[in-house]
C-alpha cells in the first residue's frame, strides 16, 4: 500500500504535467480504475493542484478574458454597461480581498520561544535568528553541528543534538524533521508536541528523546522519565510508553516497534524503517576479512584517483568512474536475514565541485557470475572491471542485475547512505559462493568539472568502509 | 427558468458564476492537470454555460451543473489532444472513477486557509519549487533547470512536497 502510494504521487505529477508516458499512463489507469483509494488519492492531489493553481496562479487576467468573451456574445449597450460595470467591481472585489502578495501567502511571524544556550553550534539555512537569548517566532532552524538548547514561552525546554532540522510551529509545538532532540517539560507545558513526518509525541510531564532519520521515514522515541503519548499518523493509533521504554515507527513497517533501554543508555543508530534491538544486526564491512573494494576509471589513469577511496563518476569521455565493492559472508547465516541495507559513507573527494553538480541518482547492481568475483583490491582496468560496459551509468545486464537506487541531493554530498531493497537481500541469499560483489554506478551525466563522488573505502585511515546490514 | 427581462438574466448569471467559479475552476484543473489547458476549458464551459442559462433550474447546484458542463468538454478534449499529440491516452473508465472522486473532494469544500498555513510550514527550498511551478508558471523542465536538479529529482521532489501538503490539510481538517 505504502509503494503504491509513492507510485501514484510520482504518476500524479505527471500527468498534471502532460508528461506521462505510455506505459505511466497504463499504470495510472490501472490503480484509477481498480482502486477506489487510488482514485480518491488522486483526486486529492489534483485538487490540491487545482487549489495552489487558484491561490497562486495569475487569475486576473483570466477573469479579464471572462468578461470579454461574455461582452463579445451579442449584449446590447446597456448589458455591455452593465455587464462591465458588476465584472470590474468582481475584479476589484477579488484583487482587494482575496489575492495578497506573494509574499504574505508564503511567510509567517510571531514570537514563541527564545534560544536558551549553545555550544559549539553550527547554523545551516533558518529563518529566525540563531544567536543565544534570540527571541523566535514562527520558522526553520537547521543546526549542522553542535547544541542548542530552546526554550518556548510555554516553559517547554528542547535541546537540539546537532545535524537537526526543525520547524517551530506554537510555543507548545514543533515539528522533527531529522535528527534528535532531548525535551524537558515542566508542568506548565504539559502536552507539548513534537510532530515528526510519520508520529505526533505528546507529552505528559516527562523528559524523553525523539529522533527522526532517513528523511523523515522513521521516527523513534525514548522516554527517560514520566509519561509520553506516540500517535501514529497513518492508523491514528495511539500507545502511551513510561521511563525505560520507546518505540519507533517506519514507513518501511506496520506499527509500534517496542525499545528498551533498561540499562540507562539508548542506541540510538536504527537503520531506515527497522527495529534496532540488540542482537539483531549483523554487519560485515569492505574492511573484514575477505573483503575489499575498487574504483573502474575510464582511461585506467592514477590522475585523479584515491585508493582510500571508491569514486564514482558518469561521464562520457576520460574518467568515468564506478566503484566496486566486496563483501564475504561466507561466514553469516544469510537464510534468516530478514533485511538487509548498503551502507555508504560518502566524503569530499577533493576532486570536482560540489557547487558544480546536481542532485544525482545512483543505482547498485550485483555481479551474477561467480567466477567474477575475483577482482583485485584498489584501481581496477576499465577492461577487466567485472560485467563492465563502455557506458558509465550501467553495467553489463547479462552479467549483473540492477538491485535498487538512492538519490544523493545536491549540497549533501557528505553524509551517510543506505540502500535496502527486497532484490537486494534475494540477491544476497541467492549467491552460491558466498562472496558478493555490488557495483555503484551514478545515472545522471556529469560535466568535466561536476564533483566526483566518493564513499570511504576499506584502506581509509579513519572512516567507516561500505557495509552490508542484516537484520534478523 | 424564465427570468423579466435580460437584465435579471445577466445579473443572475453574473451572481452565481462569481459565487461558484472558484470551485468550478479547481474542478477542471484538477481534472486536466495543466493550468493552461484547463484555461481552454473554462472559457468554453463558461461559454456553453452561458447559452445554456435557461436549461438550469433556480435553487438546484450551480456548482455541479458547470462541472457537468466542464466534463464534457475535459472528455473531448483529453480525446483530441491524444490524438494531436500522440500522447498516453487514459481510459473513459479512468475520468469517470476521477471525476466522481474529484466530484466528492471539491464537495468537502475549499482549503484555501488549510493550504496557506501548510504552504508556510514548508522548507525555503520547497517553497522555492512551488513559487517557480505556481507563481511564475515554470514547467517541471524549467524548475529543474533553476533549481540544478535532474527531471526525475525534480518531478520526485515536487510529489513530495504535494503530498506533504495533502497530509498537512487532512491533519488540520
Amino acid at each position: 500500500m505504502m509503494g503504491q502510494n509513492k507510485e501514484i504521487e510520482l504518476l500524479a505529477e505527471k500527468y498534471l504535467s502532460g508528461a506521462l508516458t505510455e506505459e505511466e499512463a497504463s499504470q495510472l489507469d490501472k490503480l484509477v480504475t481498480t482502486s477506489k483509494v487510488s482514485a480518491r488519492r488522486l483526486a486529492e492531489l489534483m485538487v490540491l493542484h487545482g487549489e495552489m493553481a487558484g491561490q497562486l496562479g495569475s487569475e486576473y487576467g483570466m477573469r479579464e478574458k471572462v468578461v470579454s468573451m461574455e461582452l463579445r456574445q451579442g449584449a446590447s449597450g446597456y448589458l455591455y454597461g452593465m455587464v462591465a460595470m458588476i465584472a470590474v467591481a468582481l475584479v476589484l472585489l477579488w484583487v482587494l480581498l482575496s489575492q495578497p502578495s506573494p509574499d504574505d501567502r508564503l511567510m509567517v511571524s510571531e514570537v514563541i520561544a527564545s534560544i536558551e544556550a549553545s555550544d559549539y553550534a553550527v547554523w545551516g539555512e533558518c529563518t529566525v535568528p540563531t544567536a543565544t537569548g534570540s527571541q523566535l517566532s514562527t520558522g526553520r532552524l537547521e543546526l549542522k553541528e553542535g547544541l542548542a538548547t530552546l526554550r518556548f514561552v510555554s516553559g517547554a525546554q528542547v535541546i537540539l543534538d546537532g545535524p537537526v532540522e526543525l520547524e517551530l510551529l506554537t510555543a507548545m509545538s514543533l515539528k522533527l524533521e531529522e535528527g534528535l532532540l532531548v525535551s524537558n517539560i515542566p508542568e506548565s507545558a504539559h502536552g507539548f508536541t513534537i510532530l515528526t513526518p510519520g508520529a505526533q509525541v505528546i507529552d505528559h510531564g516527562t523528559k524523553f528523546l525523539t529522533r527522526v532519520s532517513n528523511g523523515g521515514e522513521t521516527t523513534l522515541m525514548d522516554v527517560l522519565e514520566g509519561e509520553v503519548e506516540l500517535v501514529d499518523v497513518r492508523t491514528k493509533e495511539n500507545r502511551r510508553f513510561f521511563g525505560g521504554e520507546g518505540a519507533s515507527l517506519s514507513e518501511e513497517r506496520e506499527g509500534f516497534v517496542d525499545r528498551r533501554h533498561q540499562s540507562g543508555e539508548v542506541l540510538l543508530t536504527e537503520s531506515s524503517g527497522i527495529d534496532s534491538q540488540d542482537g539483531s544486526l549483523v554487519s560485515i564491512s569492505t574492511a573484514d576479512k575477505g573483503g575489499k573494494d575498487g574504483t573502474v576509471i575510464r582511461g585506467d589513469t592514477d590522475f585523479h584517483y584515491d585508493p582510500h577511496l571508491v569514486m564514482v563518476k558518469n561521464k562520457k569521455d576520460m574518467f568515468a568512474r564506478k566503484g566496486y565493492l566486496g563483501f564475504d559472508c561466507s561466514e553469516l547465516n544469510l537464510e534468516e536475514a530478514k533485511s538487509t541495507e548498503l551502507v555508504m559513507n560518502f566524503v569530499y573527494s577533493g576532486y570536482g565541485a560540489a557547487a558544480l553538480s546536481k542532485t544525482s541518482t545512483f543505482s547498485v547492481w550485483g555481479i551474477k557470475e561467480d567466477q567474477l568475483d575475483d577482482w583485485k583490491q584498489g584501481r581496477i582496468p576499465w577492461k577487466t572491471g567485472p560485467a563492465n560496459v563502455q557506458e558509465a551509468d550501467r553495467l553489463n545486464p547479462n552479467l549483473a542485475v540492477k538491485l535498487g537506487e538512492f538519490s544523493i541531493p545536491r549540497g549533501r554530498h557528505r553524509a551517510e547512505y543506505r540502500m535496502g531493497s527486497d532484490d537486494l537481500l534475494s540477491f544476497i541469499k541467492s549467491d552460491s559462493n558466498r562472496f558478493i560483489t555490488l557495483v555503484v554506478v551514478c545515472e545522471d551525466f556529469h560535466a568535466g568539472n561536476d564533483l566526483v563522488y566518493s564513499m570511504v573505502g576499506r584502506l581509509h585511515p579513519s572512516g567507516k568502509a561500505p557495509s552490508l546490514d542484516f537484520r534478523y | 427558468m424564465k427570468f423579466e427581462d435580460n437584465e435579471d438574466h445577466t445579473e443572475v448569471f453574473l451572481q452565481l458564476l462569481s459565487e461558484h467559479e472558484r470551485d468550478i475552476r479547481v474542478y477542471v484543473i484538477a481534472m486536466i492537470g495543466k493550468v493552461s489547458d484547463a484555461e481552454e476549458i473554462l472559457q468554453e464551459t463558461r461559454l456553453a454555460m452561458w447559452k445554456n442559462f435557461e436549461q438550469f433550474e433556480l435553487g438546484t447546484n450551480f456548482k455541479a451543473w458547470g462541472r457537468k458542463v466542464a466534463y464534457h468538454r475535459i472528455l473531448a478534449f483529453r480525446t483530441n489532444r491524444s490524438r494531436e499529440a500522440r500522447r498516453a491516452e487514459l481510459s473513459e473508465r479512468f475520468y469517470e472513477n476521477l471525476n466522481e472522486a474529484v466530484e466528492e473532494v471539491v464537495e468537502e469544500g475549499p482549503k484555501e486557509k488549510k493550504l496557506t498555513e501548510c504552504m508556510q510550514k514548508l522548507h525555503k527550498e520547497h517553497r522555492q519549487i512551488i513559487q517557480l511551478r505556481y507563481m511564475e508558471e515554470k514547467s517541471v523542465e524549467e524548475v529543474a533547470e533553476a533549481m540544478r536538479r535532474t527531471l526525475t529529482a525534480t518531478y520526485r521532489v515536487i510529489s513530495r512536497i504535494r503530498e506533504s501538503l495533502r497530509k498537512c490539510i487532512n491533519e488540520e481538517s
